[in-house]
């Protein structure tokens, strides 16, 4: 009898194409929506986390204009895109300043097409001896510091180490590639000020003199600054902001707190949106299963009477109901991961906000544990329906013909 | 009957159409740059589109010709070519080096998923027309293979 009421299932979904076929498509929807909404989440959260852990300062100054032209949140993500420039004496300025543990100051400059790309790539110089943020960054990824006419890339440019790069028609190597961290620090190159400085001379050559005849060991676009333990960071803001004229000291905890604050607010969007579908998913099922239960009451009446148990009956109902979320939870969770995994760049692309991708092992059990969590709401949809068909009255429904 | 089954046979032509179509539209390669020049993609774009096509058009004859060994032998080489084109973008035409840009991040996996979702339908089509024949008439199938 087990053997029989196990088949019925599996025929009873054969033997109706489009309701099953239905069916599957609405479980395939609620689980392509929680396996998305999953990886969307931790991908922003990832992507947070790594930003957090790249930027290593307690403090970002800007040149005033640039911090008017953009929001301070654009400049945490990925620096400046103008070219203003503050004179390097603000950075030897604020070793004086107690409370600041170390500076470090950086230099942007933006290439044009590199022979690689129609749009600029961001170069940013740095020095190694004074770095506290890229560095330990690169000592993470086991890669070298870059030498004179050498760089590291980020993870986004599609070269090799070792390779050859052409900025304004000036070759540099590529000494490593930097590990992802889902933010606009993946399309840059960094370099030490020397190669900048190269690089400058090669623009200007080119008619683009982005220092104004400047040289570059004497300008900077940001400076970073790490705070001294216990030591006030709102204080230091507010006083460098009084003390220096024509820049701007941007707090970058609380910038970062408060992308994350956005982003948190975007998580609890698609929770929500998330649930709403888990739950007319499981309304429209139920609706589907109490309906068609009553259309196959006789079928049910006629299988009590050779011999299978309620019990047997209410499984055949709930057996149905899991058959049919477990094939649509599969699709779905398949569709979610192949449009995640070959469209994740896309769509990174499109929100704009720091978005790191979790590892294939992570995914993996993020798309299981949706396919689950959608399979058993094809029981939880069978149980009312079950219950009410193992509890039909037999002798009545056949004898008054229903 | 007939009609409906030869139009039920060319379904599968819908797949690499879309890939063409897609690839030339709404998912294609990167822009020209500011001098109008076209970057290495376009042509990677262009390729697709046109392999796409020939795809297409030798699904759509081994839906009308009567031959098994010949509807055998154009599914297989619609796979060979389906599976072919997903190294068109990348490894036989090299794509822009900013793994941020469209043809990396839109063409390129557009073109893989339609190419292997083309070569996996012709595959499965292969294997239920061998189990229909199996199932029909064994001798049959053994005569026009001979």
């Amino acid at each position: 009898m087990k053997e029989i009421s196990r088949d019925l299932s599996i025929k009873n979904l054969i033997a109706s194409p489009v309701r099953s076929i239905g069916l599957i498509l609405l479980s395939a929807l609620l689980s392509f929506a929680i396996t998305a909404g999953s990886i969307v989440t931790g991908s922003l959260e990832r992507g947070i986390d790594s930003l957090n852990a790249r930027l290593g300062a307690d403090i970002i100054i800007v040149d005033e204009e640039s911090a008017a032209a953009e929001d301070n949140g654009d400049i945490i993500l990925g620096g400046t895109d103008d070219n203003h420039y503050m004179d390097r004496s603000v950075a030897d300025s604020l070793l004086t300043y107690e409370g600041i543990e170390l500076v470090s100051g950086q230099l942007f400059l933006t290439s044009l097409s590199s022979g690689c790309c129609s749009f600029p790539v961001k170069i940013v110089g740095y020095d190694p001896e004074t770095d506290f943020t890229i560095s330990p960054w690169i000592k993470e990824s086991h890669s070298s510091i870059p030498g004179d006419m050498e760089v590291l890339a980020g993870s986004n440019l599609g070269v090799s180490v070792g390779e050859s790069i052409s900025f304004y028609d000036t070759k540099v190597r590529v000494v490593a590639k930097l590990d992802k961290t889902g933010t606009d620090l993946d399309s840059s190159v960094y370099a030490n000020i020397n190669t900048l400085g190269a690089l400058h001379r090669a623009a200007a050559t080119k008619g683009l003199d982005y220092l104004d005849g400047a040289e570059p060991q004497s300008r900077l676009s940001s400076i970073l600054i790490k705070v001294s333990e216990g030591s006030d960071i709102s204080e230091l803001v507010k006083r460098i902001n009084m003390d220096l004229d024509g820049v701007k000291a941007i707090r970058t905890k609380a910038m970062i707190s408060g992308i994350s604050a956005g982003l948190s607010g975007i998580s609890s969007v698609i929770a929500a949106l998330v649930g709403v579908v888990w739950l007319l998913t499981i309304a429209v099922m139920m609706t589907v299963f109490v309906i068609t239960g009553s259309l196959r009451k006789r079928e049910f009446a006629s299988l009590r009477i050779i011999g299978v148990s309620a019990k047997a009956l209410a499984g055949i109902v709930i057996r149905e109901g899991l058959l049919l979320c477990a094939a649509g939870s599969i699709l779905g969770t398949v569709i979610s991961l192949i449009v995640f995994i070959l469209f994740g760049q896309a769509f990174a692309g499109l929100i704009g906000l720091p978005y790191l991708l979790p590892d294939l092992g992570t995914l993996l059990v993020t798309a299981v544990l949706s396919a689950a969590a959608a399979s058993a709401s094809g029981i939880v949809s069978s149980l009312i329906p079950a219950f009410a068909i193992s509890r039909i009255d037999t002798a009545l429904i056949l004898r008054e013909g229903y | 009957m007939k009609n409906k089954t030869k139009i039920y046979n060319l379904l599968p032509v819908i797949l690499p159409l879309i890939l063409s179509l897609g690839t030339a539209t709404v998912f294609k390669a990167c822009g020209p740059m500011d001098n109008g020049m076209w970057m290495h993609c376009h042509g990677a774009q262009n390729a697709v589109v046109v392999v796409g096509i020939i795809t297409a058009a030798i699904i759509a004859l081994s839906a009308v010709v009567k031959d098994l060994r010949l509807i055998v032998s154009l599914k297989l080489s619609a796979i060979a070519l389906s599976l072919a084109v997903t190294l068109v973008p990348g490894v036989i035409i090299s794509l822009c080096k900013m793994n941020t840009m469209r043809c990396h991040a839109v063409m390129r996996p557009f073109v893989i998923l339609f190419a292997v979702l083309t070569a996996v339908e012709e595959l499965a089509s292969i294997v239920v027309l061998f189990r229909k024949g199996k199932v029909s008439d064994e001798r049959n199938l053994q005569r026009s293979f001979d």
